[in-house]
Order: C-alpha cells, then sequence, then structure tokens
C-alpha cells in the first residue's frame, strides 16, 4: 500500500478534504489488533501520539487500517488482477472521508508543512527586515524563480506538497520510495478540483471553519485516480 | 552536485555551527544571524514532529532500507524545494547534521559526505579539550577540514 | 512582454474556451439585471451591490479556471498584473481587450477602458429619473475582478467611473491596489 493519505487545505489553513487510504498514525486503543501493538512497540515514538487521537470515530479507522496490514501481508505472494481489483476496492472501502480534518495529526501536518514552506520562501529572499511590500511583490514572483516546497521524507513516509497561486494546498502522503507526485496533485487541482468544486455552482469554494469538500462526485473520481495509479499498491 | 550550507545543531536543537559556502549560483540568500537560529530550531522541532506523523501501514518502511539510519529512523529525513535540498541526519546522541545541497544531490552521495563530517566533527571538536559540549562550535582546524571536504565535492 | 502575453491570450480563446451565442449571454445578464431592479424595488444603490456581490462569487470560482486555462504563475509587478487581466482575463471570457490607461505615478492604480462591452449591447437605462445616475449596468465586471484578484493575494478596490450608457464618452472601470494580502498563518489553539 503505497499511497497512504490525501489531503486539503484552504487558504485559511483549515483542511477542507481528507481521505485516508490507511491511517496516519497507529493506535494503542484496546481494540487495536496485535499488529498494530507490536508496530507501536517498535517505533516508541509513535505511541506518543496517540493520545491525541482520541475520538471514537479515529479508532474505528484505525481497527480498519490495522486489518489492511495483515491482508497486505497474507496476499502479497501472488495477486492476479482480480484480487488486485478486490484490494483496491477494499482499501477504499475501509478508508475514512473528512474524519479527522481538525485533530491533532491533521494540524501536524499542517504545521510542519507550514514551517518548511517558510524555511523554503525566506531563506531564498532577503532577510524580512530588509524588504518592504513592493519588493516582496516583485522578489516573490520572480516568475518561475518563486522557491516551491516540493516534498518532505523520512524513512518511513513521503509528503508531496502542491500549492496553488488561490493558495490551496494540495498533500498526499506515500511510500518514500515513490517518485514526486507533484504533477499528480496539479492534475487534481486542473481536472477534479475545478470540475466538481469550481464549476459546480452549489458547491462552495471559501470554506469556513469546519466546512469540508462532501461532494460524492470529487469524492469518486479522486478515489478513481489514485487508486488508478500503479503506485497505489505497490 | 554541490553542498550550499551546513548547520549542526545539538540534541536540545539550539545551533551550533552554521556556515554558508561560496558555490556559483548558490539561490539561497544571507539572512541574519538570528533567522539562522530560527531557521535551525524549526527545523529541530519540525524534525520531532515529523515522526508523529508515520502512517501506521508504513512505521516499519525504514527497516528495508539501505540507508544508514543511526536514530534518524523515523525523523525528517529530506525536504526537497525546487531550488534546493535539506538533508538531516541525526546520531545517536542527538547531534544534528543538516546539509543544504542543490536539488540533484542523491542519497547515497550525501551518506558519504555525512560520514565524512561527524569523523571530523568527532575529531577537531569533541576531541579538542578546550570545547564544552553545547557550546558554539569555534575551531579553526575544524573550519579548515570541513572546508576542504565541502570544496572537494562541490568541484 | 505585452507581446507575448497577448498572444497567449489569443491563443487560449481560439483552443481552449467554449463558446456561447452572444445573444443568450447578453439577454440571460439583462434579465437578471432588470428582475434585480424589480425586486430590490428600483434601489439602484442595492442592485449595484448585489451586482457586486454576485461577481465577486463568480471571480473567486473564475480564478481556478483562469490558472489553469493560462498555467500562469504570479506576476512580477502590477502593471503586469494589469497587462494580464486585460490581454488574457477579459480576452478569454469576453473576448475584448480594454485599454489599459491612466496609471497613477506610484503604478498602483489604473484605468481598463472598455470600448465594447457585451453585457450591454442592446441596453438602454429606464428613463425614471435616477437609473441614468445611480445604476452602473455592469458593475458585475468589478465585482469578478476584486474577487480574482483578491484570491491571488491582491485586495484591490475596483469600480466603474463611467458608462456610455449613462452617456459617459467610455466605460471605464478603476482599478486601485490596496494591499498586497500576506498568508493567513493557522489560529492559535485553543
Amino acid at each position: 500500500m503505497a499511497i497512504y493519505s490525501f489531503w486539503v487545505y484552504d487558504r485559511h489553513c483549515n483542511c477542507i478534504y481528507q481521505r485516508e487510504y490507511s491511517p496516519l498514525t497507529a493506535s494503542t486503543s484496546t481494540s487495536a489488533s496485535a499488529t498494530t501493538t507490536s508496530q507501536t512497540g517498535s517505533t516508541p515514538r509513535l505511541s506518543q501520539s496517540n493520545s491525541a487521537l482520541n475520538n471514537s470515530s479515529v479508532q474505528r479507522f484505525q481497527q480498519s487500517g490495522a486489518d489492511n496490514s495483515d491482508t497486505t501481508i497474507s496476499n502479497n505472494t501472488s495477486l492476479g488482477s482480480s484480487s488486485v481489483n478486490n484490494k483496491i476496492q477494499e482499501l477504499l472501502n475501509n478508508g475514512s472521508i473528512n474524519a479527522i480534518n481538525d485533530n491533532n495529526v491533521s494540524k501536524l501536518l499542517f504545521g510542519t508543512l507550514f514551517s518548511l514552506r517558510k524555511i523554503s520562501i525566506s531563506l531564498t529572499s532577503a532577510p524580512a527586515s530588509e524588504t518592504t511590500d513592493d519588493e516582496v511583490f516583485s522578489s516573490h514572483t520572480s516568475l518561475n524563480k518563486f522557491n516551491e516546497l516540493k516534498s518532505f521524507q523520512t524513512l518511513n513516509y513521503k509528503v508531496h506538497f502542491y500549492e496553488t497561486l488561490t493558495g490551496l494546498k494540495f498533500l498526499v502522503v506515500t511510500d518514500p520510495t515513490i517518485r514526486d507526485l507533484q504533477l499528480e496533485l496539479r492534475n487534481i487541482y486542473e481536472n477534479h478540483y475545478l470540475n466538481y468544486v469550481v464549476r459546480n455552482q452549489l458547491c462552495q469554494v471559501e470554506f469556513k471553519e469546519h466546512e469540508v469538500i462532501s461532494n460524492d462526485k470529487f469524492i469518486q473520481s479522486v478515489d478513481a485516480f489514485w487508486s488508478g495509479l500503479p503506485e497505489f499498491i505497490s | 552536485m554541490p553542498i550550499f550550507s551546513i548547520y549542526i545543531t545539538s540534541k536540545s536543537g539550539s545551533l551550533l555551527y552554521q556556515k554558508d559556502f561560496k558555490v556559483l549560483n548558490n539561490p539561497i540568500t544571507k539572512q541574519n544571524s538570528n533567522d539562522y537560529l530560527v531557521i535551525a530550531s524549526t527545523l529541530h522541532g519540525v524534525h520531532a514532529i515529523s515522526a508523529k506523523l508515520t502512517p501506521a501501514a508504513s512505521a516499519k518502511n525504514y527497516l528495508s532500507s539501505k540507508l544508514p539510519t543511526n536514530s534518524n529512523k523515523t525523523g525528517l529525513r529530506m525536504i526537497t524545494t525546487s531550488q534546493f535540498k535539506i538533508y538531516m541526519n541525526q546520531t545517536v546522541t542527538g547531534l544534528e547534521i543538516i546539509l543544504f545541497t542543490s536539488p540533484d544531490m542523491g542519497q547515497t552521495k550525501i551518506s558519504g559526505i555525512y560520514d565524512k563530517i561527524y569523523q571530523l566533527y568527532c575529531d577537531y571538536v569533541l576531541k579538542n579539550p578546550f570545547y564544552q559540549l553545547e557550546m558554539p562550535i569555534r575551531c579553526k582546524l575544524f573550519d579548515d577540514k570541513l572546508l576542504s571536504v565541502v570544496t572537494t565535492t562541490n568541484v | 512582454m505585452s507581446k507575448q502575453i497577448k498572444q497567449l491570450g489569443d491563443d487560449i480563446w481560439k483552443t481552449k474556451v467554449e463558446k456561447v451565442n452572444s445573444e443568450l449571454f447578453t439577454l440571460t445578464y439583462g434579465s437578471i439585471v432588470s428582475q434585480l431592479c424589480k425586486d430590490l424595488n428600483f434601489n439602484y444603490e442595492a442592485v449595484n451591490n448585489q451586482l457586486f456581490k454576485m461577481g465577486y462569487n463568480i471571480g473567486i470560482r473564475l480564478i481556478d479556471e483562469f490558472l489553469q486555462k493560462t498555467q500562469l504563475s504570479r506576476c512580477t509587478n502590477f502593471r503586469e498584473t494589469a497587462e494580464i487581466v486585460s490581454k488574457i482575463g477579459f480576452k478569454i471570457f469576453l473576448n475584448i481587450t480594454p485599454i489599459i490607461t491612466n496609471w497613477s505615478a506610484d503604478s498602483k492604480t489604473f484605468s481598463l477602458i472598455l470600448n465594447d462591452n457585451p453585457l450591454a449591447d442592446f441596453v438602454e437605462l429606464p428613463d425614471d429619473g435616477k437609473a441614468l445616475k445611480e445604476l452602473w449596468y455592469s458593475n458585475i465586471l468589478c465585482g469578478v475582478l476584486k474577487g480574482a484578484l483578491e484570491m491571488v493575494q491582491l485586495d484591490c478596490e475596483v469600480v466603474f467611473l463611467n458608462d456610455v450608457l449613462r452617456g459617459d464618452e467610455s466605460t471605464e472601470i478603476r482599478v486601485k491596489l490596496i494591499q498586497i494580502l500576506k498568508d493567513e498563518v493557522p489560529a492559535g489553539d485553543e
């Protein structure tokens, strides 16, 4: 399973769409299976994060995530095309949609991204105190020279990032070995977001806090897009 | 595949050493000394936070990695931007060596450079009887040797 | 630079834009304005505001459409922004290229002169004594510009100065850059 989750943040820093194909953090809840427990045992840092997760819906998804990893192991030996389809279907069904937009994981992810983005911009421009607004307008932009954050990774996962000029931020969390998916994120903005959110007059484009994209067509087309990539199951 | 800058931070996130190297077309501009401190501590914090964001299904990926892990199994390793890359590595003692490189720098090459730098740190910083732990590094020999390692890479 | 921008606008207009019958377009807009006038008891001030709000809501969507079609990145200065608004924005959505003129000394304010306004074909303002003075028939355009520019961090004031429908010599929209919006930072944790 190489694509773990997909996130969209708007220009007001709120998470407006969150799709998990596999949970972002492991669980220590008693309902968790043995697999999860052993994972937390091997990486002590993980266990700390769990105190952050305490709502019941999250636990449900963590449960299903644990099931996923079981099937990954057992199915690995031979995957016929039908079993690949079944597995994709299973991942899509078991994942969560807009379940944890506001919890700490979402905020930590955004915070990490936000800090790194700031570093990548500030390091390539003159120190803040020496620039005026007008200069920012021109240096900000020097057309394509504007330094953008593309991705960050640990040995365990990789986060790909694409930001639009309108301040929307698209993120996908994947396996660290995967090629750059920035073009794919851009594709989602230009085709899926534009078609099913912007052009859909009944769906708002300015989100208030706690509002999310809940439009079925968007969800389905994005799911179809990610699951259609060869990287979806590795 | 030049190296643009190096930062070394202590286990508590304070900046021990920072140097920008003279490289042609270096996209990184000079910052206030205060900004360097901010960047170093931000990276240090983000390094720790990123470990907590590990997806459950991927929590053991590092086992299959061929790279030396030291103690940086779960923390931030590499940041890619359009103009530079940031490589981070942490020793078991918590010392973090952060390298800013050009975007075409590869993982395997960087681990070689990282090893050399760590060795220089041991030789010329730790073995220097007048160096106090957790204090900014001001050792001329370390400066010189580091510069020669970087110059060989940057040629 | 200006030539390249014009070329890009023309290309997109030719290849990427779906066209709609112009009578249908003009009539649709006309019926919206006249219905608004009726619903708001010919309070033209309110009609202007309503048109502006509708335009704003179009603008914040249209900008994404615009970015996708043009694949442009950020402008370097406000003069470039003006060129792009006129030669690409107006071109691909209305097939007109307003003239950019009357720059202020600080390069933060400019005027767009619309020689041809597809919204206002066949229109005569009602002869009730106030429409000619109060109604900005095409005020939706100001809203669109305001919304679209705001989404790319340019906080602007956009107003009509003149309109041929009112008997003025030209149709003129004034665009003034108030500030460049800073990126929002996450709200403090509760």
